[in-house]
């Protein structure tokens, strides 16, 4: 059966999706259920929320069974998705320093006012494979989490409100902050209404990257870290936790909480800029959604290379890491070459033999 | 005033070649053949066979037009490129920095990277006509100089800055301008950077390409002064190279006139452009306006 | 406990069907060649075949495996992060260490016979004796002024530093003094420079002619270095701009009142004072014993 685009495409593409759904379907599992993916794998359902740029970790979840584990396609879903739904408001600002925290920690002080909270975090795990799992049942995990349960230490309950690492150094004028004249009298911009323009705001850059994928962001950011850069980062602050998202109800004019969002945020020190006051600190920010700490703190190291006056590296250049990042934009791009290009294919052919031709005369 | 004993600097027998070469080369390339390029084999000849002396304190001109091989002998010179075949040799006598390189009679394009990069810093300086290839733009003017001294081994800041100092007072760059970049400087105020730089550790030879192409006219003449002046102070051996027959008449003493990688004619500059003797010369310097 | 002891014991072991040490014998063979020639050539980054470990790139598997490569049943083990022994990483890594091997631990430096370390050298002087292992994120002190690897390699076969002396030139053109904190670049046995690790600079004078054997290795980028004992290490400076370690002027450590040590800068909770303790955790605890 050929591969044309004209006959017989229809009955194809039936057919692929009959062949698609065979290896979903094959086998004697039992069907994975949708709560099971959002409570067991749940830092893919923050990674897809992330990726989706929408915060719904049932859909997330549902993507993710409906797409068989591929991330890529799955966030694709979910902004599939979000397109269907009309933006009723955007929230107020929120402030992160009133996050109710899980995990909150500074590399770049060993202790710190509210302390080292290390939290859920596979940090200091050792990734040897746990055959045990292979014959988990329910019983199993309830009793572990009675074992759990049974061995927490009674301790003071983490505060509501965490100061910020960075304002030590914002105190001792140790930290560069680039704040424009505009800020505070403009409106952030919104990149998922209006196409990103080149040089884009922080906002827009910081956004642009919220939603952007886990691996892109990463790459980039390690070949500054690893030299293709001058961040040299230090973890000021990484916290991950539940943000309230408030919005102002325009009926009674009253400050209304709607729900709550996980979310991860890395504050990034990084290397020497001199103002007129000497040389400092600069800061790279970075915050997305669900639990997901490398994508925090690459986001965080992009941000601080972006700011570079000028540019001598890839992750440094705001256009290359901002229009190569994104997921949905990126795979879709990179998979559109299956498509019949013969036509286009021809036409190079066409040249390719005519100065062969040429050539051996 | 030559010197006559052993030349400071005897290259001979040079080519360099891009390409694998065939037995057809030698007949379908060169002057007389009006081109580089082999037909046969497609190999392209920058240089073939160069030979020349040059003596202490003696500034010889390399004449010729674009394809000339002018420039690919000069890199050849300074160890940026390597050649097919040839030799080079440098006897220091009594230069300053004899001291700093042992040269022992060796041909030069057989040692080692060490001892070639050595050599570049102390025994060569370099002015190309593109500042961005002798300098390097994001650093500042004083410590373009002080790379070379800090590679001479120099271990003391307030040393280092005075001595870049004092040469770019010497080339007429104001102090003021020591630390900022060259990026921000213009063309002329680059090259001077540039022969400040190439005159830091005391060679024994100067390499001078094409330095004054693409600057404004008055401001050529600036430089050209400069380098006249310089040269006649310290008595530098120089090769200037350059498609001007008016830098070469201003600067230079001994001419050598290449055309398709070789050289067609040379001798005393005033010679030359008076009485050229090849037809390739001729048209060269009747073409001269 | 011995050899015997130890296979014994880890018959019914999780790590049961582990070689001694994790690794296998053919790779502790590699990694244990790639160290002579390191020592051999002191300072130079030797490559080698870095393997997986269950410890993330980054968090020191080039440690690691050299610990690992050369560590025997009678070995006594110390292992410290940022000087502190029951740092969360130190404890991670002992703790493997010990699972795989069956060897003693300690926190006293003076008993160690290995001390794997991340970011300091202990305060105490290391006896012929003793190893120290060094866990290094960049080996490559040329990193900052050159960022391709091809370059930065032939740049150090050819003792071609000029860039680097550079940088620090411009540094105290820029601003009056050379910015590098820690990872300041020294220069071992006059020839090649060597990135010694972000130890601060108060500990690069530690690495100067020594007793004891210093091991540096890079799990990610893959290399291996080492500065033998009696090994000139001399940090880079200028005659008129001398290297200079960390002050701590008018500072001593609150526990044990020490002021010759490195000491951490802590924030107080409560009222927002700043107050300082040493970092290396195990002197100062010596010190306390020795003062009560």
């Amino acid at each position: 059966m050929a591969y044309v685009a004209v006959k017989g495409g229809r009955e194809a593409i039936a057919s692929a999706a009959d062949y698609l759904h065979y290896f979903q379907t094959q086998g004697d599992s039992d069907p994975l259920a949708v709560d099971q993916i959002q409570d067991q794998l749940y830092l893919a359902v923050d990674r897809v929320m992330g990726e989706g740029s929408l915060y719904a970790p049932d859909l997330a979840a549902l993507s993710l069974k409906q797409s068989a584990g591929d991330t890529l396609e799955a966030a694709f879903m979910v902004r599939a998705y979000r397109t269907t739904q009309p933006r009723i408001d955007y929230s107020l600002p929120a402030d992160t320093s009133r996050m109710r925290v899980i995990r909150r920690i500074s590399a770049a002080f060993k202790d710190i006012p509210g302390g080292q909270i290390l939290g859920p975090t596979s940090d200091y795990t050792l990734r040897l494979l746990d055959f045990a799992l292979l014959g988990e049942s329910s019983a199993d995990r309830k009793r572990v989490m009675a074992q759990i349960i049974d061995r927490l230490p009674v301790s003071d309950p983490v505060p509501d409100a965490l100061p910020k690492v960075i304002d030590i150094l914002r105190r001792e004028n140790l930290l560069v902050e680039h704040i424009s004249p505009a800020a505070g009298r403009s409106q952030p911009d919104d990149v998922t209404r209006q196409s990103i323009t080149l040089p884009a705001s922080r906002s827009a850059a910081l956004q642009t990257m919220a939603m952007g994928e886990t691996g892109g962001l990463l790459a980039l950011a390690y070949s500054n870290m690893r030299g293709y850069g001058n961040v040299h980062p230090t973890v000021g602050e990484l916290r991950v936790g539940y943000m309230p998202i408030e919005i102002e109800n325009r009926w009674s004019g009253k400050t209304e909480t709607i729900g709550h969002v996980k979310v991860t945020e890395a504050e990034v020190i990084s290397s020497l800029e001199s103002d007129d006051q000497g040389p400092k600190f600069t800061l790279g920010y970075g915050l997305c959604f669900g639990h997901n700490e490398t994508k925090a703190i690459s986001m965080a190291v992009l941000d601080r290379a972006m700011q570079s006056s000028e540019p001598t590296s890839a992750s440094e250049d705001q256009e290359f890491v901002l229009l190569h990042t994104d997921g949905v934009e990126s795979m879709g791009f990179c998979n559109h070459f299956k498509l019949p290009h013969y036509v286009t294919f021809q036409s190079a052919l066409d040249r390719l033999r005519k100065s062969q031709e040429k050539h051996e005369r | 005033m030559p010197n006559t004993e052993h030349p400071l600097l005897a290259v001979k027998n040079v080519s360099k070649r891009y390409g694998d070469g065939c037995p057809f080369c030698k007949e379908n390339t060169g002057p007389g053949h009006n081109r580089n390029m082999c037909t046969c084999c497609q190999t392209v000849w920058a240089c073939q066979n160069i030979s020349f002396d040059l003596y202490a304190g003696e500034v010889l001109g390399i004449v010729g037009e674009s394809g000339s091989g002018k420039s690919t002998l000069l890199k050849l010179v300074y160890f940026d490129s390597d050649p097919t075949s040839g030799s080079m040799h440098m006897h220091l006598n009594d230069q300053p920095s004899s001291a700093a390189v042992n040269l022992e009679g060796e041909d030069c394009f057989q040692f080692s990277a060490f001892k070639k990069r050595q050599m570049r810093n102390t025994l060569l300086g370099i002015v190309y006509q593109h500042p961005h290839l002798g300098l390097r733009m994001h650093i500042s003017a004083g410590g373009n100089i002080a790379e070379r001294l800090l590679m001479a081994d120099w271990r003391n800041v307030g040393k280092i800055r005075q001595r870049a100092g004092g040469l770019l007072t010497k080339t007429e760059v104001p102090l003021e301008r020591m630390d900022d970049a060259p990026r921000h400087f213009s063309g002329g105020m680059q090259q001077r950077v540039q022969i400040a730089k190439a005159l830091c550790n005391e060679p024994s030879l100067l390499l001078l390409d094409e330095v004054t192409t693409g600057l404004d006219v008055s401001v050529q003449a600036r430089v050209l002064d400069l380098i006249r002046s310089l040269q006649a102070e310290l008595n530098l051996a120089t090769i200037v190279v350059s498609h001007d027959l008016g830098v070469i008449r201003m600067l230079t003493t001994r001419t050598l006139v290449m055309k398709n990688g070789c050289i067609v004619e040379s001798g005393l500059t005033d010679q030359v452009l008076e009485d050229p003797q090849d037809a390739y010369t001729q048209l060269l310097v009747s073409s001269a306006l | 406990m011995n050899a015997d002891q130890w296979i014994k014991s880890t018959s019914e072991h999780p790590f049961a069907p582990y070689n001694f040490a994790f690794i296998d014998e053919g790779a502790k063979r590699e990694i244990r060649r790639k160290i002579l020639k390191a020592v051999a050539i002191p300072g130079y980054q030797v490559p080698f075949g870095s393997r997986d470990m269950p410890i993330a790139r980054g968090w020191g598997t080039g440690g690691l495996q050299i610990t690992l490569s050369i560590i025997g049943p009678k070995d006594v083990l110390k292992v410290i992060d940022q000087g502190a022994d029951d740092s969360v990483n130190a404890v991670n890594i002992k703790r493997f260490v010990t699972q795989v091997t069956g060897v003693a631990l300690t926190e006293e430096t003076q008993a160690a016979t290995i001390i794997q370390t991340r970011h300091r050298v202990p305060e105490k002087r290391l006896s012929s004796e003793q190893l120290l292992v060094l866990q290094v994120p960049i080996p490559e002190p040329l990193r900052d002024v050159e960022p391709s690897e091809r370059e930065s390699r032939r740049m150090h076969a050819e003792a071609d530093y000029g860039r680097m002396w550079l940088r620090l030139y411009e540094d105290i053109v820029k601003y009056k003094e050379i910015t590098i904190g820690a990872r300041y670049p020294a220069q071992v046995n006059d020839r090649h420079i060597m990135d010694p690790s972000p130890i601060p600079r108060w500990d690069n004078p530690k690495l100067h002619m020594a007793e004891c054997l210093y091991l540096f290795g890079a799990g990610r980028e893959k290399r291996i270095y080492a500065v033998p004992p009696f090994t000139s290490v001399a940090s880079l400076e200028f005659e008129d701009h001398r290297f200079r370690v960390e002050s701590f002027d008018g500072k001593q450590c609150r526990l044990c009142g020490s002021r010759k040590s490195y000491l951490d800068e802590l924030i107080d909770d409560v009222n927002g004072k700043r107050f300082y303790q040493c970092s290396d955790t195990a002197f100062c605890a010596e010190r306390q014993t020795i003062e009560s």
